[in-house]
């Protein structure tokens, strides 16, 4: 017998017979752990192959792949093209991706059966532990779990190896929504050449001068590398292009199109005529429809207006008429975002966590004070001191003694602003109330209060006690004054949600401050809320379209336009609704504007039975001068979805009702009451009544068991 | 109607701190969600009781207390040790002749609300702004549902109380 022995450590190979025996000390175990392994080689090329595989798994504490079931290195190699021809092309790229630079490298020699629930969830741990995001991790783990599908359904193996649950890391939800001034300078880039070319000129690389070998020749020295000059014509063409791309971002900010539906819409999936868009998602083969606002129409004209597009063909194009690229797209959407000075992810939350200490107390609480959730006990309570003088003087009847007295507590209570004011005199030492009349020091007071000049000195008065409240840390006054601003504030007819915004907006999103400045606070709010009110503004509000009786519009108080149109059949279909409002800010418009739709809803909801929603974002159109702003549907202020965590008391649910503790006379009151609690609801609306108490107010589960009771 | 505000406030307080606790672990989220660090101490309902959490993080000595989390700096709404939310809630659970501010606030409301009811029955007039008054109907609301949950928690079996999904 011819035996060959190498140098090769704990390898032996017998030409003769074609046996291999391997052998190695797994490292790090100081020559405890030993492998050994024994295998048939045609050639010695061969046996030093499977050798060196051998140790590969070996050292990777890996075991060797059984003849039952091929690993998962071969099972990708065989059947990778069959995946492949069952999905998308990005899809498969996607996959590709997790295999190449996951799955491969800590599964690939595992064979198909020992890849169990418990290798994936040491696998998810891994990568997390790399820190990786959840949603990542997911999705790879995702990939690994249905390529064992695959192996199932391609006869592979015989089941499939995942028997207990694969855990689920905690995916963060996306939460990057544009605010309103961002989406106003993400627009306005595209038409910001000056920007454009600033961009160019820090952008694009600078060139490195060097002495040109041939410099002697051409009697000059130089430089290489330069990239695009920010004054040439390339730079020209390069902003054209750009700037055609203008209306593609348009109709996605409007309509929220996947990207890749977006580059692949033709003309034939857009109607002018029933303003909609229609087509088949690539993502998920769904059709969906999609009504067409005003901007989104202009852009898709814009878009069409230079060529005869047939119906197949592609509806935003370059220069050159052929779709947009992946890399294209992307490319304008980081030049957009570069001029538009956009780079926060998740703004709010990181701007107020860089907010300086007494600023971030006084946003917080400012923002408890008008957040929709707060209880009741806590939130801004809207009695101020001009409101309780008003009232005083005008409205309360003498001889409703109780409120009488109340108010004059009231007033007692409002009054200890009064030293904190420098600009309005002190309140009387006096009783406020003297039998069933106001003292007429008091009477005086009040009269003081009301002149027109004193609402702007209270504001100032306001803002630099607040700010010198807050400078020294005395948050304790700071939250006193803090309650009686917002009180204050009652007179403007400011709604809780347009307080909460301005102060989100003006303090927390676009704030500067860094160290916080007793005048600049001081200034910022007497600015915020001295806005010049009274311009008048139109709010168009998108509705999920609705089916409605054609003469619905009985049921609104307030003169409103609906936008209706009349489909097929003669039936009227509901399409928005449009809105005159007066505020000092766009923004507020658009809280009015939302505030009424509620109301809207709500009646819509209770007397036809017809449920709509707003869609898409608020168009605010300032009357004046016809400019128009776009803000996006009000979202919650750091979490993510709906951001609701208050489990909010309730009245007793109808099992109650159904038990037989109630006698038919104690059910019968049980029911009107509620029939009277809905209907109060209904009509103060404000969307509260809906969110609060979904069970009341006519739901629809009710009214179905009322009719099935009634027959 | 007055006597509603001190079984109202003995009915709602757990839920305030409830409240207080939610929202302080969904900021904890949030913030990691933004790749940000987060030390802070969350409730968990499955793990301890309300009141138990809120001992252990108003305790500067704890190891869980907020004095010693402070990546980020914890609200100070929340948690300054005069004007904090959580410190006031937990100083009136475990005395409740404490931050009387609460009865004497929902008493006064009561009282307007009912004197505006009085106002608008027997004279078809309303005072006030539609604010206050908007303020002042869900406050009454809030009070009768919170004190009527609270008594059929006391006298109902769980089966007829619990909230349909």
């Amino acid at each position: 017998m011819s035996r060959r022995r190498d140098r090769l450590v704990g390898f032996t190979y017998d030409e003769t017979t074609g046996i291999a025996r391997f052998s190695m000390y797994v490292p790090g175990t100081a020559g405890h752990d030993r492998k050994r392994a024994t295998v048939q080689a045609d050639s010695y090329d061969e046996a030093v192959r499977l050798w060196s595989a051998f140790r590969s798994r070996a050292a990777d504490g890996l075991t060797r792949p059984s003849p039952e079931a091929p690993t998962l290195r071969d099972f990708i190699t065989d059947f990778f093209p069959s995946i492949e021809a069952n999905v998308a092309a990005k899809t498969a790229r996607d996959y590709r991706y997790a295999i190449d630079r996951h799955l491969l490298p800590q599964l690939g020699a595992l064979r198909l059966t020992d890849i169990t629930s418990g290798v994936l969830n040491q696998l998810s741990a891994r990568l997390k532990a790399k820190g990786y995001a959840g949603a990542t991790v997911n999705n790879y783990v995702n990939v690994a779990a249905l390529l064992l599908g695959y192996a199932v359904e391609f006869d592979v193996i015989e089941e499939l190896p995942l028997k207990k649950k694969v855990r689920r890391q905690k995916a963060n939800e996306p939460c990057l929504e544009l605010s309103v001034d961002e989406r106003a300078r993400f627009v306005a880039a595209f038409d910001d050449e000056e920007g454009f070319r600033r961009y160019l000129a820090e952008k694009m690389p600078k060139a490195k001068p060097a002495v040109a070998k041939d410099a002697r020749r051409l009697g000059a020295r130089r430089a290489y590398g330069a990239g695009m000059r920010n004054d040439s014509d390339a730079a020209r063409d390069y902003f054209n292009r750009f700037q055609r791309s203008k209306d593609l971002f348009l109709v996605a900010l409007e309509t929220g199109i996947r990207s890749g539906d977006l580059r692949h819409l033709v003309r034939r999936n857009i109607d002018f005529t029933e303003g909609w868009i229609r087509f088949v998602q690539q993502k998920t083969d769904r059709e969906v429809v999609i009504p067409i606002s005003r901007e989104c129409r202009l852009a898709l004209e814009r878009a069409l207006g230079d060529r005869e597009a047939g119906p197949d063909e592609p509806v935003f194009v370059t220069e050159n008429g052929v779709p947009y690229s992946v890399s294209t797209m992307q490319r304008h959407f980081k030049v957009a975002k570069r001029i538009a000075g956009i780079k926060r992810r998740l703004r709010s939350l990181r701007q107020r966590l860089r907010l300086p200490e007494p600023l971030a107390y006084w946003v917080d609480y400012w923002l408890f004070l008008h957040a929709a959730e707060t209880h009741s006990i806590w939130r801004v309570r809207p009695l101020g001191l001009r409101l309780i003088a008003k009232t005083a003087l005008v409205d309360v009847p003498n001889t409703n003694a109780q409120l009488l007295r109340q108010l004059a507590d009231e007033a007692i209570a409002a009054a200890r602003i009064t030293p904190f004011l420098p600009g309005i005199p002190v309140a009387p030492s006096s009783a406020p109330v003297q039998g069933s009349r106001w003292h007429p020091e008091w009477m005086r007071w009040f009269e003081t209060l009301l002149r027109p000049d004193t609402s702007s000195i209270l504001l100032h008065d306001f803002a630099v006690a607040l700010a010198e409240a807050l400078e020294t840390h005395d948050y304790t006054q700071a939250s006193f004054i803090t309650r009686r601003l917002a009180a204050e504030l009652v007179e403007h007819e400011w709604s809780d949600r347009a307080l909460f915004r301005i102060v989100k907006t003006n303090f927390c999103d676009a704030n500067t401050m860094e160290v916080f400045s007793r005048a600049a606070f001081a200034s910022l709010l007497v600015d915020a809320f001295s806005e010049p009110r009274g311009t008048k503004y139109r709010a168009a509000i998108e509705l999920a379209p609705a089916l409605v009786w054609p003469r619905f519009e009985r049921i609104l108080e307030k003169p409103r336009r609906l936008r209706v149109e009349v489909v097929d059949g003669g039936k009227t279909m509901l399409r928005g609704l449009t809105l005159e409002v007066t505020a000092s800010h766009y923004d507020e418009a658009a809280a009015i504007a939302l505030d009424e739709l509620r109301d809207v809803l709500e009646r819509l909801r209770l007397f036809h039975n017809v449920r709509t929603h707003a869609i898409g974002a608020i168009e605010v159109t300032r009357i004046d001068d016809s400019r128009i702003f776009t803000v996006d549907l009000p979202q919650p202020f750091w979490t993510a979805g709906s951001g609701r965590r208050r489990d909010v008391p309730h009245v007793p649910y109808y099992q109650l009702v159904r038990s037989h503790r109630l006698t038919p006379s104690e059910k019968t009151r049980w029911q009107a009451a509620q029939w009277h609690v809905s209907h109060s609801l209904a009509i103060l609306g404000r969307g509260y009544a809906r969110r609060r108490f979904p069970h009341l107010a006519g739901s629809g589960k009710l009214r179905r068991e009322r009719s099935a009771r009634d027959q | 109607m007055l006597p509603l505000a001190s079984e109202y406030l003995s009915a709602a307080l757990p839920t305030l701190a409830e409240y207080l606790a939610a929202g302080i672990a969904s900021q904890s989220v949030a913030i990691r969600g933004i790749e940000e660090m987060c030390n802070w101490a969350c409730w968990s309902r499955k793990k301890q009781p309300i009141q138990e959490w809120m001992r252990s993080v108003l305790d500067r000595r704890a190891n869980i207390g907020y004095a010693r989390r402070s990546i980020p700096l914890p609200p100070a709404l929340i948690f300054d040790s005069d004007v904090g939310l959580l410190r006031v809630v937990h100083r009136k659970l475990t005395d409740p002749t404490s931050e009387l501010w609460m009865e004497s606030r929902l008493t006064s409301d009561l009282r307007l609300l009912y004197g505006i009811r009085n106002t608008v029955v027997h004279r078809g007039e309303r005072i006030l702004s539609r604010r206050m008054a908007a303020y002042l109907g869900r406050m009454g609301l809030e009070v009768l549902f919170a004190v009527m949950e609270a008594r059929m928690a006391k006298t109902l079996p769980r089966r007829l109380t619990r909230q349909r999904n």
